[in-house]
């Protein structure tokens, strides 16, 4: 029984794979859902591919970490925590430049 | 009353000091969003010309820092606008078939993730993995390898959070353009990090 209810979930996910975008074309809509309020229709076709598509489930969860990843180092930076900063020559030119300006 | 030296040499002194207290921010602000040094280097000293000349008018409410730091938000736009005409996008700008590779497979699931590359479960956190410099090169590296619309079109966004509406303003795009250029800068960053650090560590 178990095994049949497994063999009837798989031919129901191909059976929806088939009729939805694929991920190539599914792709470019999760980008846009980031920055944009997306339709009830888009939203129900997004479900369903997620729904059979594990790899495009790492994707968009990819995406959602890599925005937070830019807010992370945002932070950081108002933090002090800088992964740059100005060499003694630049900061000599700066002061030169303010300097002769004031 | 102050002498007009005095209040000269007092100018200069702030100035010094700005240096020395908010340089280094404000220069990792702005190459974090322009990825050039010399530019982040021009734009931080703009700014601080700018802030000697308006200092009669910052009020000392916000903290010198946000004030500071604000300037160089509108020169780091300005420049932005600057560089933008309005033209359509490139062929490298908006041709996707570079990536075509990673839907392209040898059963009737083509358009479907190569399994060989499929996106990966990424086991970390984004403070665990900034704490590492190499990941943060590797974010720099990645953005880099962008054109330079796409890059600066995501860093509007993600670093700055502005919305799409006015990042077309800014950078004179279509709403069209803009969602061709952020798919691209998405679909290749993730797979520049996954492929340099998630498949690595």
């Amino acid at each position: 029984m178990k095994e049949l209810l497994g063999k009837v979930k798989m031919q129901f996910i191909f059976f929806l794979a088939r009729r939805l975008p694929d991920c190539k074309h599914i792709t470019p809509l999760f980008s846009e859902s980031l920055d944009r309020k997306t339709t009830l229709r888009e939203k129900i076709v997004m479900r369903l591919h997620l729904f059979t598509c594990g790899a495009c489930v790492n994707y968009l969860s990819n995406l959602k970490f890599m925005s937070e990843v830019f807010q992370t180092q945002e932070e950081n930076l108002e933090r002090e925590k800088l992964s740059v900063s100005l060499s003694p020559e630049a900061r000599d030119r700066l002061k030169k430049a303010l300097k002769s300006q004031s | 009353m102050e002498s007009v030296q005095t209040i000269e040499n007092r100018a200069a002194f702030d100035a010094a000091v700005w240096v020395d207290r908010y340089g280094d921010y404000l220069y990792a602000f702005a190459f974090s969003r322009l990825r050039d040094e010399s530019i982040a280097e021009d734009l931080v000293q703009e700014t601080l010309l700018a802030a000697l000349q308006s200092r009669s008018r910052y009020d000392g409410k916000s903290n010198e820092k946000t004030w500071l730091t604000g300037i160089l938000k509108h020169k780091i736009i300005d420049h932005f606008r600057r560089g933008s005409r309005q033209v359509d996008l490139t062929p490298d700008e908006s041709d996707m078939s570079g990536y075509d590779y990673l839907f392209e497979r040898g059963d009737e699931w083509s358009g479907h993730w190569n399994p060989n590359l499929e996106p990966m479960l990424w086991n970390s956190t984004p403070e665990a993995a900034l704490e590492r410099s190499e990941f943060r090169g590797i974010l720099s590296h990645c953005l880099g390898e962008l054109p330079e619309r796409a890059a600066n079109c995501f860093t509007l966004r993600e670093m700055d959070g502005l919305e799409a509406k006015e990042i077309c303003e800014i950078l004179m795009i279509s709403i069209n353009n803009y969602w061709v250029l952020m798919h691209r800068a998405r679909l290749h960053l993730r797979r520049c990090i996954e492929f340099n650090w998630f498949r690595k560590v």
